[in-house]
């Protein structure tokens, strides 16, 4: 699947997205962003395996929050974009 | 009196007699100030029938009782008249430093009325205050405008002024602060340049009084402390700007493309992004007089055919320029807002309404023989040449200057003017976010993200993720998003506040500053007063329960595409539910009781 990211998180990964497979829901992946991109981004992720307050992450346009959160399932087709907590107007 | 100043000024342009009035305290704790207190003073003199670009419209500057003090971002006011666009009350607010700089100077507001025989500027330095002929700045940019007057007056002073868009009386056009700082929406800056009237100057070198210093002090450092500590006002905004909302309205399948006529997903959104913007063209971020968030960009553009430099483009332009015109050129979005900037337009209703062009010219229905162009989408030279057409009423710019209903109606086909009360709407496509498609039909001044801002819980999360597919109880927060902000622009703080801050340390702020004892119930009714009385208004200029309702589009096309593919507004669901709520009568009229309760006139 292809995982975008945005803004300050950027500056954690280094890029703008990357491609994960083998990551049936989100907590799996996020637990593999984890290892991937290291200890600043799993912070501000995924702090002791919850999802962050200060994050946004949809799956295809739709927020997890709606999806079941951490369960969310994941094919190996979806788009997951992950924002830090934003706004604007 | 705390907070408020309690002075107005009363400027006869007609005449050129110049009055200082006590303002009333009664009505300034009921409607708060800026905003509120603006439009009640507004309605006891003015007829809701009145042509808006008439002698007998006024123009009234309001500031609220936070406006200067240490607060928040306290750095607001508002501008209110009847408005050229859309026909109903107009509460256009603006932020810079300017509204702090009137109350220093010893007034809440100044209400201009009539009609100057001859172009002039009103200079207020202090106690001192006097109308002083505007020829040598009539014609000239805001930029250029400001520039002078600050020569001639004082290198301090503050000023708010119009472009040629504002002389020319284009009906979209804005009245400029602090240079680029704008009371963008509705057309106020038209109603200023028919009333002869260029530019308010003003040096202030007094203080504001607060009646209880002491907790003031405390409730602003626990509210700047709340501030600094948010995410998206300690961190992302001062980085990004608002356009940070690019990539993520894009994620959500929500960012309009094509007069919302395509799926609202654009491919090039990354173009035209915060961050890209961050990355390429930003100089530094800059924020309001009091304001620690700091979302103003400061942005140049070094090279090329649209080199140039100034402020923004915030999110709104970026995506009204950019993907609601099929535009990835950032560069060429950057120079349509400093021209906008610079000649005094609003850039939402200018993008809305060329995008309406280049729809209709798509269609068939307007030719290159009336537009004296093709209205390709995407032709970024175009979108910038045609600002500029219309803010001096050149050629085709002349009918742009009427805004996208006048457009659309004037070729046969005004459903594709994509408005509601015939002001464009902002950056999201109702479809991908139902409340928010409720908040445009019910706003007061037509279409507008400002009034109640149900992105927030929609798309953003904040204060708690609703879910943008469903109507259940987008009525009830739809009613309390556009009642507490209501309080908020009255207050003469900042709404972006509002991310970080509720309505606990917002009461607070003003009982500290006012020494009123108002409960946090109090303020939130109060901009539920303010709601109402805004709502009279209209219903008195003549607009009926018909006009709650948005573009044909939106209700009856399915989204082509993306993560919202297929939906529509469920306008109907919410409204029943939300006059309910409103305690409103079946025809949008509010009840006796409701009137009552407020302690409000009937229509």
């Amino acid at each position: 699947m292809k995982v975008l990211f945005f803004a300050t998180l950027r500056k954690l990964t280094g890029c703008k997205e990357t491609e994960v497979h083998g990551a049936p829901d989100l907590a799996t992946l996020l637990g593999q962003l984890g290892e991937r991109y290291g200890f600043r981004f799993a912070r501000e992720v995924f702090p002791g395996g919850e999802l962050s307050r200060d994050v946004i992450v949809m799956v295809n346009g739709r927020a997890v929050e709606h999806l079941g959160g951490l369960q969310a399932a994941l094919d190996e087709d979806d788009t997951v974009a992950i924002f830090p907590r934003i706004a604007g107007g | 009196m705390y907070g408020w100043v309690g002075q107005i000024l009363r400027v006869n342009l007609t005449d050129g007699t110049i009055n200082k009035e006590i303002l009333d305290r009664a009505e300034a704790e009921r409607f708060i100030g800026a905003r509120g207190l603006g439009t009640r003073l507004f309605m006891k003199e003015v007829s809701p029938t009145v042509d808006p670009l008439s002698p007998e419209n006024k123009l009234i500057f309001m500031t609220g009782p936070l406006t200067g003090t240490a607060a928040a971002c306290g750095g607001r006011y508002n501008v209110i008249c009847k408005a050229p666009l859309t026909g109903t009350i107009a509460a256009s607010n603006s932020g810079g430093a300017w509204g702090p700089e009137l109350k220093f100077a010893g007034y809440d507001g100044v209400i201009f009325e009539g009609k100057a025989p001859e172009p002039v500027y009103l200079w207020i330095q202090d106690d001192e205050v006097e109308l002083r002929s505007a020829r040598d700045v009539w014609g000239k940019s805001v930029h250029e405008t400001t520039d002078l007057l600050k020569e001639v007056t004082d290198e301090d002073a503050k000023v708010a002024c119009i472009g040629p868009a504002g002389e020319n009386l284009v009906k979209f056009a804005g009245i400029l602060n602090d240079y680029n700082r704008a009371a963008g929406r509705s057309g106020v800056g038209a109603v200023m340049g028919a009333k002869n009237l260029k530019a308010v100057v003003v040096r202030g070198t007094s203080g504001i009084k607060v009646a209880d210093p002491e907790g003031f002090m405390q409730v602003i450092i626990n509210a700047r402390n709340m501030m600094k500590d948010h995410p998206v006002t300690g961190t992302g905004l001062g980085l990004y700007g608002t356009n940070i909302l690019i990539n993520i309205l894009n994620q959500h399948g929500g960012l309009p493309v094509k007069n919302f006529s395509a799926a609202a997903v654009f491919p090039n959104a990354e173009k035209i992004s915060g961050e890209y913007h961050a990355e390429h063209n930003l100089v530094r971020n800059k924020g309001c007089f009091g304001c620690s968030i700091g979302c103003g960009r400061v942005t140049s553009v070094p090279g090329g055919k649209f080199k140039g430099f100034g402020e923004g483009p915030e999110y709104e332009a970026t995506w009204v320029l950019g993907s609601n015109l099929y535009n990835d050129n950032f560069e060429a979005i950057a120079k349509t807002n400093f021209l906008c900037n610079e000649l005094g337009m609003d850039p939402i209703t200018l993008g809305g309404t060329i995008a309406c062009a280049m729809e209709l010219y798509e269609k068939g229905y307007l030719g290159r023989d009336v537009a004296g162009c093709d209205l390709v989408w995407g032709d970024a030279e175009l979108i910038v040449e045609l600002a500029r057409k219309t803010a001096f009423r050149e050629g085709f710019g002349n009918l742009l200057a009427e805004g996208s209903y006048v457009l659309a109606e004037t070729f046969g086909h005004p459903e594709l003017s994509m408005t509601v009360k015939k002001q464009e709407l902002p950056a999201y496509d109702p479809r991908a976010l139902q409340g928010i498609g409720l908040n445009y039909a019910t706003s007061n001044r037509g279409g507008c993200h400002v009034r109640g801002y149900m992105t927030s819980p929609e798309v953003l999360g904040l204060p708690e993720k609703l879910d943008p597919d469903t109507t259940e109880n987008k009525a009830a927060w739809t009613k309390i998003f556009q009642d507490l902000t209501a309080a908020c622009d009255s207050s003469g703080t900042c709404l972006f506040t509002t991310f970080a801050l509720g309505l606990p340390e917002i009461a607070a702020e003003i009982r500290c500053a006012t020494g009123i004892d108002y409960t946090d119930e109090q303020i939130l009714q109060a901009g539920e007063r303010i709601w109402n009385l805004e709502r009279l208004f209209n219903l008195q200029a003549g607009f009926t329960a018909q006009d709650d309702t948005l573009p044909p589009r939106l209700l009856n096309e399915p989204m082509k595409g993306g993560p919202h593919q297929g939906q529509v507004v469920r306008l109907d669901v919410m409204l029943k539910e939300y006059y309910e709520l409103r305690g409103w009568d079946q025809d949008g009229v509010p009840t006796p009781a409701k009137l009552e309760e407020l302690g409000l006139s009937p229509v």
